[in-house]
């Protein structure tokens, strides 16, 4: 087989590289690491009890999603650049690691915040940014579901990608804009009407980068690996029924 | 020969301006939406002074979030129907000026709603809303909602879903332009010290200029073939 | 088609990719600049050690007192007072004085001389006083989230009998005098109209400043001390000459300091979990499942190539 590949196609799927296996191994045991100190290793807080130990998955969550949608931003710039679908890949990646990392910072916080702040929701600036940031990027994929030309598609996703970011900036600084923010920062001091704050003591710190370097870096990561690999599948079956429909 | 950059901008605002004169289509159909949309929030929020004071911002820059969308979805879908977009592609022109015309021409039209707006709410809330502040807000927040609305139009006017997608796309995207804008609108209004608000034009400047500088880059990848 | 529209911006790009990884840390610190006040107060506010049971309750050490605490029981002593107080948490239906007794190592086989129910701003608390002679035994207790928590103090001196027990407010002036007296008449020492009239001081304690009486009564001295504290007055009696300000304190620092109970929210710590972990296998479940069908469209589409 020596026919030469078309930049723009994808390339034949191959059984998962040895790098991924062992990150994936190295993944698995990290989420059961990251769930120990989590869940034994941290000491109760004693004043919100141990539904304080959520943190430990909510806030780096929001890094994956942070990450994975930084990916996003970086796959679009690139593919616009490059025009190498590898790029494009990247980036819708990112976008649905992204959406669920999200999703689990949104829940979580929300599960959270039934006992401590006595509701699950509440029209926060945080909040309803983080909401709104989770709704931008559920519009992303619904922009490339509306468009049939691979291209176009490819073209459009990568601009409304980059464009998308600016409402994870928000859900970022918007405690700079509105100090009237109920929601606690742990790095650093709460704004003074935070509501749920708790003392960073050295075990909870410890939990605390255990959890974002797996749940932040090593999960998203691993994830956005195995949803590359499906979308280069899904191109390379898209190019083989172009070539059976052409011949 | 290249057409020069800022003629291509200036034959395209003015080609859209002189269609828009002849059958003032837009302009009609925003006015009214915009008209409606505040008559239904003065009946629907029965308030007194202070609570207007808080709402009117808010009822004034929905309103004209709104009335843009239903402006870029018919600008950029009769661009599309008419096929005068393909022809200029065709012609060896600067995509960016494509850009700017375009914006130029919903930001002139968006603007006019929004002037419309703030006598039609001074009179229907009683609340002085025509200050040199208010204008400087609403030309910031005009400018920051029409860069990001020319592109995503451009680009779902390409799609199936079209007028629908626009506003899912485009919402969440001009957000941090609404918020500021809202929050300045409130507090001019309502009197505040200059230095209490004043940090809102300025966020809004910069949003205005890196949403600009985006939109003018990556539109060239929007109207490719 | 070639875009040279980024040739120039390469380095940009990476540059700014650099920097939005360190966006997050930026956006934290900024929080924390903006609001050193806070940072002032929560250092100058002396941090206080906590007891924390295993069963849920939180309470002050006292660390001038013995500690011989256990993972359930906070016992604390002090031999030179011939004082403890103990804080312990039991089933709803038990019985407080009994518990009480258990966890004291005493025993309590009298009557109460005194026992009603006062309605704090903490809930409403069962309060038992009890005369055994040379000991004297006061027991709080209140029920919550299906347990019963018990406060305990027990003094063994036979030269004083000191008496913690809690007043409702009913007037309206700041003097706890009133309480005071209601307490004394309560715990069956003297009725309030045979009182003589006080020496009235005031005295700082680390649980707060209290309004000191000393009576004569027939030739007894009867101290009492009283704290406002809203809709309750806690109140200490001290019949004797010893000086019971120690006792007062360690007791009420129990109380006021920070008993309080850490409340059982694990069910939601599990929902959190499970959520995410629902979320995580419905990305991994989609990504499988379309994996697989596009395995199958694949040898369809080559299985008709080779036709």
């Amino acid at each position: 087989m020596a026919q030469a590949k078309p930049k723009d196609f994808a390339q034949a799927p191959t059984p998962a590289p040895n790098l991924l296996r062992i990150l994936t191994l190295v993944t698995v045991i990290g989420v059961v690491i990251a769930l120990v100190f989590a869940l034994n290793i941290a000491g109760t807080d004693i004043e919100q009890g141990e539904v304080q130990r959520i943190f430990y998955v909510h806030m780096p969550a929001f890094f994956g999603a942070f990450l994975a949608f930084g990916a996003t931003v970086l796959g679009g710039i690139m593919y616009l650049w490059k025009r190498d679908p590898k790029w494009d890949r990247l980036a819708v990646a990112g976008v649905e690691v992204g959406f669920a990392f999200a999703m689990i910072n949104l829940i979580t916080g929300s599960i959270w915040a039934r006992p401590i702040w006595n509701t699950w929701w509440t029209w926060d600036p945080r909040l309803t940014s983080e909401a709104i940031m989770v709704l931008t990027y559920a519009a992303y994929m619904m922009l490339r579901a509306g468009i049939d030309n691979m291209d176009t598609r490819r073209r459009f996703a990568s601009v409304y990608g980059i464009l998308a970011f600016a409402t994870v900036l928000l859900t970022l600084f918007i405690i700079r804009f509105r100090e009237d923010t109920i929601h606690p920062t742990v790095v650093g001091n709460s704004p003074q009407n935070a509501q749920g704050t708790f003392a960073a003591s050295d075990g909870v710190v410890t939990a605390l980068m255990v959890g974002l370097v797996i749940w932040g870096l090593l999960v998203p990561v691993t994830l956005m690996w195995y949803r590359i690999r499906l979308e280069n599948m899904l191109d390379w079956v898209n190019r083989k029924k172009m070539e059976v429909l052409s011949a | 020969m290249k057409t020069g950059f800022w003629q291509v901008t200036f034959a395209i605002l003015r080609k859209d301006m002189l269609a828009e004169i002849r059958s003032r289509e837009l302009l009609s159909v925003m006015g009214l939406f915009a008209l409606l949309s505040v008559l239904i929030f003065s009946f629907a929020l029965e308030m007194d002074r202070e609570a207007r004071e808080t709402a009117i911002s808010g009822v004034i820059w929905v309103t004209v979030a709104f009335a843009s969308i239903i402006g870029l979805n018919r600008s950029m879908s009769s661009e599309r129907e008419q096929g005068s977009f393909d022809a200029l592609l065709l012609a060896p022109v600067d995509r960016s000026a494509l850009f700017l015309g375009k914006f130029l021409g919903n930001f002139v039209v968006v603007l006019l709603v929004g002037l419309i707006l703030l006598p039609l709410g001074t009179l229907l809330y009683n609340i002085t809303l025509i200050t040199p502040w208010v204008l400087v807000i609403l030309v910031l927040g005009i400018f920051g909602i029409s860069t990001t609305g020319t592109l995503l139009a451009a680009m779902t006017a390409q799609t199936r879903a079209r007028d629908a997608l626009l506003s899912i796309a485009m919402l969440p995207i001009v957000l941090p332009v609404l918020l500021a804008s809202v929050r300045a609108t409130t507090s001019i209004i309502s009197g505040d010290p200059t230095d209490l608000w004043i940090s809102w034009p300025q966020i809004l400047l910069v949003m205005d200029v890196i949403y600009m500088v985006l939109c003018f880059f990556t539109f060239g990848f929007i109207i490719e073939e | 088609m070639k875009n040279r529209q980024f040739g120039w911006a390469k380095w940009l790009i990476i540059g700014g990719m650099l920097l939005l990884v360190a966006l997050p840390l930026y956006a934290q610190e900024d929080a924390a600049e903006g609001s050193s006040d806070a940072e002032m107060s929560e250092e100058e506010a002396p941090e206080i050690p906590f007891y924390s049971s295993a069963d849920g309750f939180n309470v002050p050490v006292l660390t001038t007192w013995v500690d011989e605490s256990d993972d359930k029981t906070a016992f604390f002593l002090n031999p030179d007072l011939q004082a403890r107080i103990v804080t312990t948490a039991t089933g709803e239906g038990d019985d407080p004085t009994e518990v009480a007794a258990e966890a004291l190592g005493a025993t309590i086989t009298s009557e109460p001389i005194f026992s009603n129910r006062v309605n704090t701003a903490d809930g409403t608390w069962e309060q038992r006083y009890y005369d055994e002679g040379n000991s004297n035994v006061s027991i709080l207790s209140k029920i919550e989230e299906g347990r019963r928590y018990v406060i305990a103090f027990i003094e063994d001196d036979p030269e004083v009998a000191v008496y913690m027990p809690l007043v409702d407010r009913t007037w309206e002036e700041d003097t706890t005098l009133p309480g005071i007296e209601q307490a004394i008449e309560s715990l069956g020492i003297a009725a309030i109209d045979e009182l003589p009239e006080p020496t009235i001081e005031t005295v700082s304690l680390p649980s707060g400043d209290w309004e000191s009486a000393t009576y004569d009564i027939d030739g007894t001295t009867v101290t009492g001390y009283g704290l406002n504290f809203g809709v309750t007055d806690y109140v200490a009696i001290a019949i004797g000459d010893a000086d019971a300000t120690q006792m007062v304190d360690a007791y009420n620092y129990t109380l006021l300091g920070g008993f309080f109970i850490t409340s059982d929210n694990t069910a939601y710590l599990y929902l959190g979990l499970a959520v995410t972990a629902a979320i995580f296998i419905v990305l991994l479940g989609s990504i499988w499942l379309r994996w697989r069908n596009a395995r199958r469209d694949l040898s369809t589409v080559e299985q008709l190539a080779s036709d």
